[in-house]
This record gives structure tokens, C-alpha cells and sequence, in this order.
């Protein structure tokens, strides 16, 4: 039997060590070596295993957290973008102003076309499109073809209304203040309420037969000054049921609401009477002498008694 | 056994055992550190994706790329760049798999035995790693977090995708990421179309972007070039001869005022305001389209026109060439040239030289205007007081008491007193005298309300000195307020932005040019004819004998002791205002002592600017008010001028002023005539 005590001197060991096993060893050891500087086994091994363990790995560092910071900011880009859309979406398809002030947050604003903010012009209250800007001066921006938009803008006390030119210049700029934008508003919300609802009507609500009889009882000038357009009442699908008088008064024309009833649904037509007609009636319904006129409000109309 | 024999024996082994634990503690470490390793984003080219912010010229001319990358595939780079970078980085890239395992050997030895000098061994795939994942940090935990990574990127991707990625995501400087964008930043043209000069030049940066910058340093970028051709000749790439061949290539950079889209004082005040308005993530991130209101052309002729100003105020106070690079030993200037009718900022220079300070001296330098305030005390005046320009003053010393401080005694800049004179001479003549007396009358605040109608936003002291300019303002502020006048009273906010959009073109903002009157539309034509004075016989005539012939109206400004100079003018359509001074306040002499006034260091820079900005232009004159009458009054009486005496100066008065004068009598009405003031 082979002893396998350890070798005694320095040859023995050699002896040893340059035996076929240990050459072996060595001549694997140094092929690994040259296959690695060949082969690189051992960096596809490691690679091979990182890319297995890749999506249990955190998404950490510098090109992750640049793709986090993308997403964040394009997420808020986003949200600015449609914000606008939805508002220049609501202004392009507005059938009247009051929708668009009405849904417009202060420091939030609106671009139109010229053409539309005409339309919508139109078929303001009298008194308040008068306010707003002379009908003159609009037709001669229209005329000189400069006038190619027009931008609203929701300001804390008012809107602001910039006419614009082409390269977004400045025509002409006006405030339409916050008690005119009241009376708007209440105008868009009109379509779904009653009188009751509506704010500037309570103690000025009439029965409607009270009120025609009232009103028939009227000299003809009187009338058409209550009621400048009785055609678009007949127009009314549904019976009136109530009327209301506003309590404010702006640039001469008072709000007249018609309380229609369709069904179960009730709606507020909403019409403008000249302030000296409102107060005839109003002097008739409640038995009052008619020989003296009301004070004028701070906006010019009537004040509230 | 012998002793030795044991020892050998002993050491052995203890050196397997060390062998065992050191090999037990790799294995440790490597998933130790494979824990915290971060994930490699699949397909790699995820890396490019988020779209750049792009900002535009009024022109439509992209001035500036914020992040993002404008990728190119492999086969849209020159050959010549890809064997340049390889040559350099990494001349066994495509051997390797990640580690070139004897450049690794060798830089540790040289590490460990040389003589303090650090070798690098990081392959271009190493390299790569550590541009998207890791911090600039030196320590050994990144170096093996970067090498796994790179193992990784090797063992997933082939070698065109990795060189492809890391060519679209390397640095140049001058804020151009990726081949393609250098080369359009440094040579104007397509990375495909690189020639070996271009291309060893290119690839040489990426090792140090500002060192190497070849617009600012050309020599060290040539010998950096060589470098790069020397390891091209080495690996095998080229030949010596077409090293020395492109060597000596030229080179056709594009002007310095177009390979810069990193910054401008300009870019800079528009990133800040986008910044405060939507945050930095959504600015460099976002993929915004900006749309600003620079004119390149106008821009371009105010550096020209810094440029060449200050090189001559260089000249005139002798300062040695020396000190180049330090932007305190030699003086510096700024220009913001602003549309009259909009508030459009068309042009702006913060300093001499953005690359050697960033300090915007436009924007945020507040400095004492002078005589340049003047024209709001005489609007104040002319409001207030119901003076005009034909008021006789008599120029002499004065001393005007202050509440709680010492008397005022402002001197007149020639020390000289010339008597009576009408007000139109002494704003063109810059009189301070007679400008103490009617601040003395208006009041201060009388002209701080002026001032804050036009535009000036800064700080103003109430004292009655304010009127000479005591205040600090910026050029902006200064530019602004004088469009103000040039636009006939109408104030318009000063503005960078005109929309911007998101990268898919939806608009985000769009600027609504509003304005207001703020100034009486013939008192304002009143002080403005004056301003004509300053350029046509007064303080600021050098504007004329340069050659500049247009409308135009300026005032001049010089602080005590020649520390700045300014001149602010405008035409009918332009605003323009001009700072010279030293950052550090110094005087502005030359060696025979004289200093540099707004009239010697300021106007001839407006001058020059003006000349090129409006060649062409059809002349525009001032719109004159309906109530304006023109009067030529002699200009020590203020009485009009007889047929037969010698000529006068031409003064604007309104209908209402006119009466006040008798035109036959050779003087005003006996009330105001007797009332030299």
C-alpha cells in the first residue's frame, strides 16, 4: 500500500507535484485560462445569468429615473393639453356666451374665431352686449379684416375679452364685470331650473295669467317694451306656467323669466324688457301708483324695492 | 523535514485557505451586489426615446435642443467615426464581451506600480453602463456594478446595437448628445458625411467636451485630433499617411454663434421662465416646442456689435490682452433690443462672451442708469408742472434741501454753468442742474410714478436724486420703459415666449400682445422730440456721425466717477438699450484719464447695432399727436424766433402751449415770458 504520509524533502514533493494527476490538473487549470482569453466563458456565463435574472432586478438609476421623470412630465403636459382642448372644445361648440363663462375657472381662458364671437355676440341681453362693446366697433373690425380672433379669459373680478389680430395683437381689449357675468350665468343655468332657483327673481314671481292679464292691460308701446319679441314665446313648445321680475337692471333692460312647463320638466326662458315697461307692470301687479319711477341702480337699472 | 520545507509547507496552505475564503467572498459579494443592480431597459434603444425640447426663433430656425437625442443608425455614421471612437476607446470592442481583460491587467499594474498616474480600462460597453446608469462617483462598488452591467448588455445585445446606443448618447459639449447632433453642431452637416479630419477631431471630444472644444480652444482640440489619428495608425485603421494627410486637413467649423446651441443669455432667461411656469421635469423632459421671439439676424449683429464695441473701449482703456478669460479684469456690456409696438424682446447679450460667464448682465444686473433716467422727470414735469419744452431755465449751481440728510448739490458734468436755456437744450445737453430744480418742483415720487408707468419694476428710492438715475435698473427694465415712449405711451410688457406647444403640437400658451396707455400720447411726443436732440446736437450726436441717419430718439447715462455708461434709444419701431461698465464697478478711464461716457463706450455700440439692424428699412418718422405744433424758439428765451433773426431750435408744443407764446412780439405772453424760471 502507497504511504500517503507527506512528502520528506524537496525532491519528494517535486516528485509529487509533477505526477500525472497534478500535470493534469495544472494543463485543465491552463487550458480554463486560455479557453477564457479565447472564449470569454466566463463573462457569457455571468452575462447569461444577469439577463435571466434582469426583470427581478429594480429599475434603478440614471436611465430609469430620466424615464420616470418623462413619464411624469408628459403625464402633466398631458394634462395642461386636454384641459385646454376640453375648453377650446367647449367654446367651438357654445351656443351662447353664458355657457362659456359659466364653464370657465378664473385664470382660465378660451380662443374663438371672430366669426363665432359674432354669433354669440348677437344673441347677448341687449343692454349687456351694448356694454360690452359697441356693436359699431365690431362691424369695423370685422370690415378691416383684421380681426381674426377673439380670446376670453376668467378673471377674478370679470372677463377679460381681447379682440385679436392674426399674430395675436391686441385690437381691442375690454373687462366685462363680475355682476354682467352673474346675470350670464344665471342665463346658462336657466335651461334646467325654476324661479325659485334662479337668484334675483324671489318676491317677483307671478302667476302667468296674473301677468298677461297684466300685460294686456298695457297701451301697446308698453308691451312691446316689455316684451320686445312675443314671437319667441309662441315659439315655446309646453305651457308658462309662472314669470318672474328680476331685481337688477342692466344698462336699461330688466330680465323677464318665463317658467315653462313640459311634462314634469320645467325650464326659464329668459327675455329682456326695457326698465321703464318692468316697472309699468310691476306698479299694475302689485297695486301700486304708477306716478313715480324707481331709483336706478348702481348698474343703471332698477333698484330693488 | 528541513524548516524551510515546513514553512513552504505551512504557506501553502494557507495560501489555498485564502484562495477558498477569497474565492467564498467573491461569490458573496457578486450576489451581493447583484441585489441593488439595476435592471437593463429592453430593447436598448428605450434609451433614446424621450423627445427632446426643441426651442425656435421668430424665424422658425431651431436655436436650441434640451435633452432627448436625434438618434441615427449605424449605417447613417461615417466609417471614418466609428473606427476613430473604437481606435480610441476601445480597440478590441469587437472581440471582447464586455471586459478587454489585458487593458484591465494593465491598468492595474500600471495603477498599483506607476507613479501616480491613473490608467482607465473601461471597454466602450463598460462605458455605456455607466452613462445610463451610474453616477460620475470613483468608487470600486461601481466599478463592479458597471462591469456586471456591461457583462449583462453584452450577453443580451450584438455588438452593432451596443456601439449604436453608445454613439447616440455620448457627450460632445456645447449640450450636443450623440453623433449626429455634433456634427451638426460643430460642422454643420450630417454625421454620415464626416471625413477622417472631422471625424478624429469628433471623436477626441467625448474625453473632455470643454477642454477639447474646438470653437474655444482650437490648438488643444488639433493635438487631441492628432491623438486620435495616432490611435487610428496603431490599431491599423489607417495609414501614416492618411494620419498626416488628415492632419493637416482644414477644418471648416461652423461660426461660433452657431455651434453654442448649449446656451445664450437669451436661452437662458427663456429656460428659467419656462421653468418657473412648468417645472424643470416638464422642460427637460417633456418634449416642448417653444417658439420664442429672437431674431437670429438681429442677434448675431448684437454680438458683432458687443464684440467689436468693447475690443475698441479694450484699445481706448489699454487693457492688456493678458487677461482674457477673466471676465472681471476687463469691462463687459450688455444689449436687449425690444419691438416697440409688441414688447417682443428680438435680441438680447447678457456680456462680452457667454462660454466665459453666464452672468446675464441684461437681466440681473442692476446698475445706476444716470442721465439716462432723465426723460420720466421730464415727463413728470411736463404732466405735472405744466412746463414744455420750451420753459426757460436758468442753468446755475444749486443746492436742493433733504429731509433728514445733507443738502443736494448735483454738479453739472462739464463743471461748467451755462445761464437761461430752454428745457429741450438742457435734456440734450444732459444738464444736471436744471434737472435738480425741476425734480426739486415735481417731486420724486412724481418721476418714480413716470418711471413705474413706462415699465421700470426696480426699486427706486424716493430722494430727489432718483431723477439722475440713483437707482439701480437692468437694460431690460430700461429697453422696456423706453419702448413705452417709442410706442407713444403705450405700455406693452416685455416678453420672451410667443407659444409654446407639446410634442404633438398641441398648444400649451400662446402670448395675447396686450398693451394699455400709460402716458399721454402728446406729452410723450414732447419728451421724445427732445430725445431727437440728444442724437442729433446733444450728448449722444456720435450715433449720427457714425452714420446711423434714421428717426431716432436716445438719451445717454454716465455714473459718477465713469463707473457706467449707457445709451437707450429707439426708432419708431425699436427699443434698444446699452450697458458698459466693469462687473466689479471700476472706472472706465483711459491713461490720460478721461472716462468713458455713454456717449464714448455705450453709443457706439447702439450705433453699430441700429445701423445694421435697420439697413433697408424705409424711413419711419415719430406719430405726431393732432394737438402738436412745431415752433422754432430762440433757446436762451424760449420766445420765437423773428423772420430775420438766425435760427432757432425747433421745439414741439401743444395747441394750448402754443397760445402762451407771441409770435410777432419776438416773445411769450408778458406773464410767462417774464418768468425765467
Amino acid at each position: 500500500m502507497e504511504d500517503l504520509t507527506e512528502p520528506k524533502d524537496l525532491r519528494d514533493w517535486a516528485a509529487r507535484t509533477f505526477a500525472l494527476p497534478g500535470l493534469l490538473l495544472a494543463a485543465m487549470l491552463a487550458a480554463m485560462i486560455v479557453a477564457e482569453l479565447q472564449l470569454n466563458w466566463v463573462e457569457r456565463i455571468i452575462g447569461a445569468y444577469l439577463v435571466s435574472t434582469n426583470s427581478d432586478r429594480p429599475e434603478s438609476g440614471a436611465i430609469w429615473e430620466k424615464g420616470r421623470k418623462a413619464r411624469s412630465a408628459r403625464s402633466a403636459v398631458e394634462r395642461l393639453a386636454s384641459d385646454r382642448e376640453a375648453y377650446q372644445r367647449m367654446a367651438r361648440n357654445a351656443g351662447n356666451l353664458s355657457e362659456i363663462v359659466g364653464s370657465l375657472a378664473p385664470g382660465q381662458g378660451a380662443m374663438l374665431s371672430a366669426e363665432h364671437f359674432r354669433e354669440l355676440y348677437q344673441k347677448l341681453p341687449q343692454g349687456l352686449a351694448a356694454e360690452m362693446i359697441s356693436p359699431f366697433d365690431l362691424l369695423r373690425f370685422a370690415t378691416e379684416g383684421r380681426w381674426s380672433r377673439t380670446y376670453l379669459e376668467k378673471a377674478s373680478d370679470g372677463l377679460m375679452v381681447y379682440l385679436l389680430e392674426p399674430n395675436n395683437q391686441v385690437l381691442r381689449q375690454f373687462n366685462v364685470a363680475s355682476a354682467p357675468l352673474a346675470l350670464l350665468a344665471r342665463r346658462a343655468d336657466a335651461e334646467s331650473q325654476t324661479l325659485e332657483h334662479m337668484p334675483g327673481f324671489q318676491g317677483r314671481i307671478y302667476a302667468a295669467d296674473r301677468f298677461f292679464a297684466a300685460l294686456a292691460s298695457l297701451a301697446e308701446d308698453e308691451r312691446r317694451g316689455l316684451v320686445p319679441q312675443p314671437e319667441r314665446l309662441l315659439e315655446v313648445s309646453g305651457q308658462i306656467t309662472r314669470v318672474g321680475l328680476s331685481d337688477e337692471a342692466l344698462a336699461g333692460f330688466v330680465d323677464i323669466g318665463f317658467e315653462v312647463r313640459t311634462g314634469s320638466q320645467s325650464r326659464v326662458l329668459l327675455l329682456q324688457g326695457q326698465d321703464w315697461a318692468v316697472w309699468r307692470l310691476r306698479s299694475l301687479l302689485e297695486g301700486k301708483s304708477p306716478a313715480s319711477r324707481p331709483a336706478k341702480s348702481p348698474l343703471g337699472g332698477i333698484s330693488p324695492q | 523535514m528541513t524548516v524551510w520545507l515546513r514553512r513552504f509547507r505551512t504557506a501553502f496552505y494557507l495560501g489555498l485557505l485564502l484562495l477558498g475564503i477569497a474565492a467564498a467572498a467573491l461569490w458573496i459579494f457578486f450576489f451581493v451586489t447583484l441585489r441593488d443592480l439595476p435592471q437593463v431597459p429592453e430593447p436598448l434603444s428605450r434609451i433614446i426615446e424621450t423627445p427632446p425640447t426643441e426651442i425656435y426663433a421668430a424665424s422658425g430656425e431651431r436655436i436650441m435642443l434640451i435633452g432627448g437625442r436625434e438618434a441615427v443608425p449605424l449605417s447613417r455614421v461615417s466609417p471614418f467615426f466609428i473606427q476613430a471612437v473604437i481606435a480610441t476607446e476601445d480597440h478590441r470592442f469587437w472581440n471582447h464581451r464586455g471586459i478587454d481583460k489585458l487593458r484591465l491587467a494593465k491598468a492595474f499594474c500600471v495603477n498599483l506600480f506607476g507613479t501616480g498616474r491613473v490608467e482607465g480600462a473601461s471597454t466602450v460597453t463598460q462605458q455605456l453602463a455607466k452613462n445610463l446608469f451610474f453616477t460620475f462617483q470613483r468608487t470600486y462598488q461601481r466599478k463592479v456594478r458597471e462591469l456586471l452591467v456591461a457583462l449583462q448588455i453584452e450577453a443580451r445585445y450584438g455588438k452593432n446595437e451596443i456601439l449604436e446606443a453608445y454613439l447616440n448618447q455620448i457627450a460632445f459639449g456645447v449640450g450636443a448628445h450623440g453623433v449626429e447632433q455634433a456634427s451638426q453642431a460643430f460642422f454643420g452637416k450630417p454625421a454620415l458625411q464626416l471625413n477622417l479630419a472631422e471625424a478624429a477631431l469628433l471623436a477626441g471630444l467625448p474625453k473632455s467636451p470643454t477642454w477639447y472644444n474646438p470653437v474655444r480652444h482650437f490648438d488643444r482640440a488639433k493635438e487631441r485630433q492628432k491623438v486620435v489619428l495616432s490611435r487610428m495608425v496603431a490599431v491599423g485603421s489607417i495609414s501614416a499617411e492618411e494620419a498626416a494627410q488628415a492632419y493637416q486637413t482644414r477644418l471648416n467649423l461652423r461660426p461660433p454663434g452657431r455651434t453654442e446651441p448649449a446656451g445664450s443669455y437669451f436661452l437662458d432667461v427663456v429656460l428659467k421662465d419656462l421653468e418657473e411656469r412648468y417645472g424643470t421635469d416638464v422642460v427637460h423632459h417633456a418634449g416642448l416646442k417653444v417658439f420664442t421671439t429672437l431674431d437670429p439676424q438681429l442677434q448675431a449683429w448684437a454680438a458683432e456689435s458687443v464684440q467689436s464695441g468693447l475690443e475698441r473701449l479694450d484699445q481706448v482703456l489699454k487693457v492688456p490682452a493678458a487677461v482674457g478669460g477673466d471676465p472681471n479684469a476687463h469691462p463687459q456690456a450688455a444689449l436687449v433690443a425690444i419691438e416697440a409696438h409688441s414688447g417682443a424682446v428680438r435680441a438680447l447679450m447678457g456680456g462680452r462672451d457667454y462660454e466665459e460667464t453666464e452672468y446675464n448682465r441684461a437681466t440681473q444686473n442692476n446698475r445706476l442708469p444716470g442721465s439716462g433716467f432723465k426723460p420720466f422727470l421730464y415727463y413728470a414735469a411736463f404732466e405735472k408742472k405744466g412746463l414744455n419744452p420750451a420753459s426757460v431755465f436758468v442753468d446755475r449751481k444749486v443746492t436742493i434741501p433733504v429731509p433728514g440728510q445733507p443738502p443736494w448739490s448735483p454738479r453739472n458734468f462739464s463743471g461748467e454753468y451755462e445761464g437761461p436755456m430752454i428745457l429741450k437744450r438742457a435734456l440734450s445737453r444732459s444738464v444736471n442742474s436744471i434737472a435738480a430744480q425741476l425734480v426739486e418742483r415735481t417731486g420724486a415720487q412724481a418721476v418714480i410714478d413716470a418711471a413705474r408707468r413706462c415699465g421700470i419694476n426696480s426699486p427706486l428710492a424716493p430722494v430727489p436724486s432718483v431723477a439722475l438715475g440713483t437707482s439701480g435698473v437692468s437694460p431690460l427694465e430700461i429697453a422696456s420703459a423706453f419702448a413705452t415712449l417709442a410706442a407713444g405711451g403705450v405700455r406693452h410688457d416685455p416678453f420672451f415666449i410667443r407659444r409654446v406647444e407639446d410634442s404633438a403640437g398641441r398648444i400649451l400658451e400662446e402670448r395675447i400682445m396686450s398693451s394699455r396707455r400709460t402716458l399721454d400720447a402728446s406729452t410723450t411726443f414732447q419728451v421724445i422730440d427732445m430725445m431727437r436732440a440728444v442724437l442729433d446736437e446733444g450728448t449722444g450726436n456720435v450715433i449720427r456721425q457714425s452714420g446711423f441717419h434714421l428717426p431716432a430718439a436716445g438719451k445717454t447715462g454716465t455714473t459718477d466717477d465713469f463707473k457706467d455708461a449707457w445709451f437707450t434709444g429707439f426708432t419708431p419701431t425699436l427699443s434698444v438699450s446699452v450697458w458698459v461698465g466693469f462687473d466689479r464697478g471700476m472706472s472706465m478711464r483711459d491713461p490720460q484719464g478721461r472716462g468713458i461716457t455713454g456717449g464714448r463706450g455705450a453709443a457706439p455700440i447702439w450705433a453699430e447695432f441700429m445701423r445694421k439692424a435697420t439697413a433697408g428699412e424705409p424711413q419711419r418718422e415719430f406719430v405726431v399727436p393732432s394737438d402738436i405744433r412745431f415752433v422754432q424758439v430762440v433757446p436762451t428765451t424760449g420766445q420765437p424766433v423773428l423772420p430775420w433773426g438766425s435760427r432757432g431750435v425747433d421745439v414741439a408744443l401743444r395747441a394750448a402751449q402754443m397760445q402762451s407764446l407771441s409770435p410777432f412780439s419776438g416773445g411769450r405772453d408778458p406773464g410767462l415770458a417774464a418768468g425765467v424760471q
